[in-house]
């Protein structure tokens, strides 16, 4: 009689165990689930700053009533995230699904508990209240100054000491999901950008003599034009002064020939037949200020000259990429009893920046 | 008188395609027969019940690599008639293949049992085993990372001048991250606090404002800044990768500066240059402006 090889039973144990081993593999067991759809958005990833953060991602589970959420940021030492003293629920947002949630140290009702923990403070333990998280649904957590709903955050989170990739973990607790996002954490992640604009003024006067020509008793003579040309980028703008060279001792019109003569000047309306002498000034391009009294309506409204400095013409700004114009208008009268002679006068213009 | 015994094949084997309860999949058997298969000698195979053969046609099934003559199933049986190009001779090893998913796994999980038997005279019987599932989902992780610096932390477009427009840099920043839908670099103004652009805080203040512009020396009073692929495939907005005097408005909430919708195989790096050009009239005094630069991993 044959025996039966046993190649059959040995095959067959071995079968039995790997089929046994695989349906011990197999058999189904609550998994944690991923969470996807993950980031973390800083307001700064600098070494050491303090800084808001974003979370969002997306839970396949959703959370039940009770369910605790860990959020645990590396590395739980001194140089690690760090949150600062006091950091709390108040300094915490949480959405599901854009709708924020109500926040408590504790969860009651509805409410979820937040709360930070660790000699750092850098884990955060959300506990769901008790409404129901949907599978699917995309959760928001802001912690920090962003951090607006209910009370406004006062607290952040400092980032590492170090730079590089640190890893922000999801899960923990009774979640049944979990993820990880890294951030990155910059020796420096801001550039200043420098620059400087020099100072600069321009003055041009368009031509250095003003005849007043014959000047007779019939009419209030009167100089050409003189156009002032101003630019400077001062930022609280300039001041144009004109300062009358006069007699050497008093301001006018003078003859220093024997025997000598000043027409002496005022602030006044030229009258034909009347001794006068002084300047106007009309505003041009830019719209310059002309200052009292050289800001006259008459056509022969003068405004007097003096041996010191007064003020002509000022704009309160930089002028801008056009230069600013005023013009300067010579006006002087006669009486039958002015001595004939030549006069003359000298004016010194001076423009002055205020940087 | 001596007893006829069937000899014991040797060395089955039957190998599925799938072990999954109820999954149909395909079978290969193989064993030793002693007595040979002879052209016109059937093949009986017995599946254990659960199985079920009855989709199972001739076109399914090859012995020895080559087509049967039939192969007609009954029941639980799959009997196979072998033609000349079939034969195994004695001791030769025998080939069975059968094709086209058209054998169901039972639906319990469990040891099973294939007899083989036939006029070709040998018998025997394989165990398969049957399974809740024979696959495991496997996933992994990419250690998560992501990284980011900048090449500088100053830029000075020194003393701005209405002859010409200044620039400065460019310097540049380099990201790269593991994060499966990428990353996203974004700029954030500072400018005066509350408007961006290059501002001189002495008395009395000035902005300089920033805008999608051509900057025009002399004449335009602007800032921005212009950005450019330095390595690798960032994605810029266009509204950066503009050239000559033309430069993109800064902005005081973060803007995306580059970004990429997958990991980077290699870091990515993006050139930066700010511009600005003044105009005659522009305040004298020294200004400034900090760019922030944030990186943010979508995992």
């Amino acid at each position: 009689m044959k025996q039966k090889p046993n190649t059959f039973s040995f095959q067959t144990f071995l079968h039995l165990l790997l089929a046994g081993l695989l349906i011990f593999i197999m058999v189904p067991r609550a998994q944690a689930a991923s969470l996807s759809t993950l980031s973390d958005t800083m307001t700064r990833i600098k070494v050491s700053q303090l800084s808001n953060h974003t979370l969002v991602f997306t839970t396949p589970t959703g959370l039940t009533s009770g369910q605790t959420m860990v959020v645990t940021f590396p590395d739980g030492s001194a140089t690690g995230f760090v949150g600062q003293a006091g950091i709390d629920y108040t300094d915490v947002d949480v959405l599901d699904d854009g709708v924020d949630v109500t926040l408590a140290a504790s969860p009651t009702g509805t409410t979820w508990g937040a709360a930070f923990s660790g000699t750092y403070l850098n884990t955060l333990t959300l506990t769901n209240g008790s409404a129901a998280v949907v599978a699917g649904s995309i959760i928001t957590i802001r912690i920090g100054l962003n951090a607006a709903t209910g009370a406004t955050g006062d607290k952040q989170l400092t980032n590492p000491t170090s730079s590089g990739s640190k890893t922000v973990t999801i899960g923990g607790g009774t979640f049944a999901d979990n993820g990880s996002i890294a951030v990155p954490i910059a020796t420096d992640d801001q550039v200043v950008i420098s620059a400087t604009v020099d100072p600069n003024i321009t003055f041009q006067i368009s031509s250095n003599s003003a005849s007043l020509g014959t000047m007779t008793t019939g009419a209030v003579a009167t100089a050409s034009d003189i156009t002032l040309t101003m630019g400077t980028n001062a930022i609280s703008g300039y001041t144009v002064t004109i300062q009358d060279e006069g007699s050497g001792a008093s301001d006018g019109l003078y003859k220093g020939s024997a025997p000598t003569r000043l027409i002496d000047s005022a602030s006044a309306s030229l009258v034909a037949g009347t001794e006068g002498y002084g300047v106007k000034g009309v505003s041009g391009t830019g719209s310059p200020t002309i200052t009292a009294p050289y800001l006259t309506g008459g056509a022969d409204q003068v405004g007097a000259l003096q041996r010191t400095a007064q003020s002509l013409v000022s704009y309160n700004g930089p002028t801008g990429s056009t230069n600013q114009t005023a013009t300067l208008r010579v006006k002087a009268a006669i009486s039958a009893s002015t001595p004939a002679g030549s006069y003359a006068d000298t004016l010194t213009l001076i423009m002055t920046g205020t940087f | 008188m001596p007893t006829a015994y069937a000899a014991v094949i040797g060395n089955p084997k039957d190998t599925l395609s799938r072990e999954a309860v109820s999954q149909a999949g395909n079978h290969v058997i193989q064993f030793v027969t002693p007595s040979g298969v002879a052209n016109g000698n059937t093949i009986t195979l017995t599946f254990e019940t659960g199985f079920n053969i009855a989709s199972v046609v001739t076109g399914d099934v090859t012995v020895e690599g080559a087509a049967v003559t039939s192969a007609t199933p009954s029941s639980q049986t799959l009997t196979i008639t072998c033609a000349a190009s079939n034969v195994v001779a004695a001791s030769g090893t025998v080939d069975i293949v059968i094709s086209n998913n058209h054998i169901t796994n039972p639906g319990s999980a469990g040891d099973y049992t294939v007899i083989i038997g036939g006029s070709f005279g040998d018998t025997g019987a394989i165990a398969v085993p049957i399974l809740t599932s024979d696959r495991i989902s496997v996933s992994g992780d990419i250690g998560f990372s992501i990284t980011f610096s900048l090449s500088t932390t100053s830029c000075a477009l020194n003393t701005l001048t209405t002859g010409s427009v200044a620039s400065c840099g460019p310097f540049y920043f380099t990201v790269g991250t593991t994060a499966g839908s990428g990353y996203t670099v974004t700029v954030q103004d500072q400018g005066n606090g509350s408007s961006p652009g290059l501002y001189k805080g002495s008395t009395a203040a000035k902005l300089i404002a920033t805008s999608n512009q051509a900057l025009v020396a002399g004449t335009t009073e602007g800032y921005g800044i212009q950005a450019a692929i330095r390595t690798s495939t960032p994605t810029i907005p266009a509204k950066f990768t503009v050239g000559g005097t033309t430069v993109a408005g800064l902005l005081r909430t973060a803007d995306t500066i580059a970004s990429s919708t997958g990991a980077t195989t290699a870091n990515h790096e993006v050139n930066v240059t700010p511009r600005a050009s003044i105009n005659a009239g522009t305040p004298a005094g020294s200004y400034g402006d900090t760019l922030t630069f944030l990186a943010t991993g979508n995992f």
